[in-house]
């Protein structure tokens, strides 16, 4: 069979676009005079957000861990926290355990109630507005906008135009029924968590499923960009302080390798061990093996080929591993249908 | 460890030293240089970059590293502040 065949999915992500019925994304509904404020309190960084912008951020347990990976999100005077985390009913037990004196807030757990429709790929965009409706193409990257009836958040963790469509679980059949026959056209493929997780291997997003698994906190994650430094007071923020205080020895660090590895293989340089496989995966694209390695100082750097994993050889490299084609893909100028003239297009 | 790793570290460092001081000084982000995690996206998410800090950020790297960046090798190494680092020590290698 051929490569394509095989990762069908994984091809429509980097190629076209692929659907798909997302069973891990949650989505929290608060409401009320003190949302964002709540939300302020919890959050690492800074919540106060325009209409219709998100934030990507992270929500720390006391030690600074991650347990939840997330898109704080404003439409009006609403908030919506969006993301992937283990268990909504212990999450807004947890915020409730943090609100302090803030009490005018209700949290509604919209998975009870909505289904999560995500598209993926380089003409997500295109058959989105066809599906749609052409407003679509004025979300910007890290926005929402209401959906008659749901809402549309632009995000996505492959690297390539994401589009997730929030709609009521009993409109979810229908929405399924108008994005597979609508993206007929752009040879939309039906995927799955797998073919995601390798694509956000490869760009870098963070996994709490992965990598999220280790009890590394953000330096260690790489994911400081996700906190506030200007903001002090969170869950979390003492272990935060303290770390940035003693600083920190290891870090995870992307690689590549022509043979298989396993999740928690030593790295080695000459006969020392340096780090540890956190993640890996095959990458169709590159045809060599990806993944991310718990690496310690100073050997955490990228473009070192110096590693060995399973005596073959280990080569850490800088981030995105590819060169997505949705970064050349100017929805001004190009289109799935003219996409063979779009050179610069190729990955 | 062996020299040639151990130089190649150095450098590393050193241009992620003078990318974050470009990023503090010239595009005024409120982070410090210890922040600055090497694969810190740096546009939409991540640093939160614009097109109008792009066209800063290359000619103060052209001017801080004497190099000259072409709008494709921008593009392509527009993505992380270790794409980045990537394009500057390839570009000091070729003016040797």
């Amino acid at each position: 069979m051929a490569e394509h065949e095989l990762n069908k999915g994984y091809w429509a992500i980097r190629n076209s676009v692929a659907f798909e019925d997302d069973a891990d994304l949650h989505c929290l509904l608060i409401q009320g005079r003190e949302a964002f404020k709540v939300l302020d309190q919890v959050c690492p960084c800074n919540v106060f957000l325009q209409n219709g912008q998100m934030k990507h951020t992270l929500l720390l347990d006391e030690t600074a861990v991650p347990f939840a990976d997330v898109y704080v999100c404003r439409n009006r005077e609403d908030a919506y926290l969006l993301g992937y985390w283990s268990s909504s009913v212990e999450l807004v037990d947890w915020i409730t355990r943090h609100q302090g004196a803030l009490t005018e807030y209700s949290i509604t757990d919209l998975n009870e109630s909505h289904g999560f429709l995500t598209l993926n790929g380089p003409y997500a965009w295109e058959l989105c507005a066809n599906a749609l409706g052409t407003a679509i193409l004025g979300m910007p990257y890290l926005s929402v906008m209401p959906l008659k009836p749901g809402m549309v958040f632009r995000a996505g963790i492959t690297g390539e135009y994401g589009y997730h469509l929030m709609v009521p679980a009993e409109h979810k059949d229908e929405w399924t029924g108008i994005l597979t026959s609508a993206g007929k056209s752009f040879d939309l493929e039906v995927t799955g968590s797998a073919d995601r997780a390798q694509c956000s291997l490869e760009n870098f997003f963070f996994d709490l499923n992965r990598e999220g698994q280790y009890g590394l906190t953000p330096p260690e994650l790489q994911l400081q960009w996700r906190l506030s430094r200007q903001k002090t007071a969170y869950p979390g923020s003492g272990a935060m302080q303290e770390l940035r205080e003693k600083g920190w020895d290891r870090r995870v660090t992307c690689f590549i390798t022509k043979n298989p590895v396993r999740v928690n293989d030593e790295v080695f340089y000459e006969n020392d061990p340096v780090g540890q496989v956190l993640s890996a995966g095959y990458s169709p694209l590159r045809k060599e093996y990806v993944g991310k390695a718990l690496i310690r100082k100073p050997f955490w750097h990228a473009g070192l080929n110096c590693f060995q994993v399973n005596c073959q050889v280990l080569e850490t490299i800088s981030t995105p591993v590819i060169d997505n084609r949705s970064i050349h893909v100017n929805f001004n100028l190009d289109s799935y249908f003219t996409r063979e003239e779009n050179e610069d297009g190729a990955v | 460890m062996q020299t040639d790793l151990k130089e190649k570290i150095e450098l590393r460092e050193s241009v992620l030293h003078d990318v974050a001081e470009i990023l503090i000084s010239a595009l005024h982000l409120k982070i410090q240089a210890v922040d600055l995690d090497p694969d810190t996206p740096l546009f939409g998410t991540g640093l939160g970059l614009d097109s109008v800090d792009s066209v800063v950020f290359i000619v103060e790297l052209e001017s801080r590293f004497n190099i000259t960046i072409s709008e494709a090798e921008g593009r392509r190494a527009l993505r992380t502040v270790n794409s980045i680092i990537d394009l500057v020590i390839s570009k000091k290698q070729d003016n040797g």
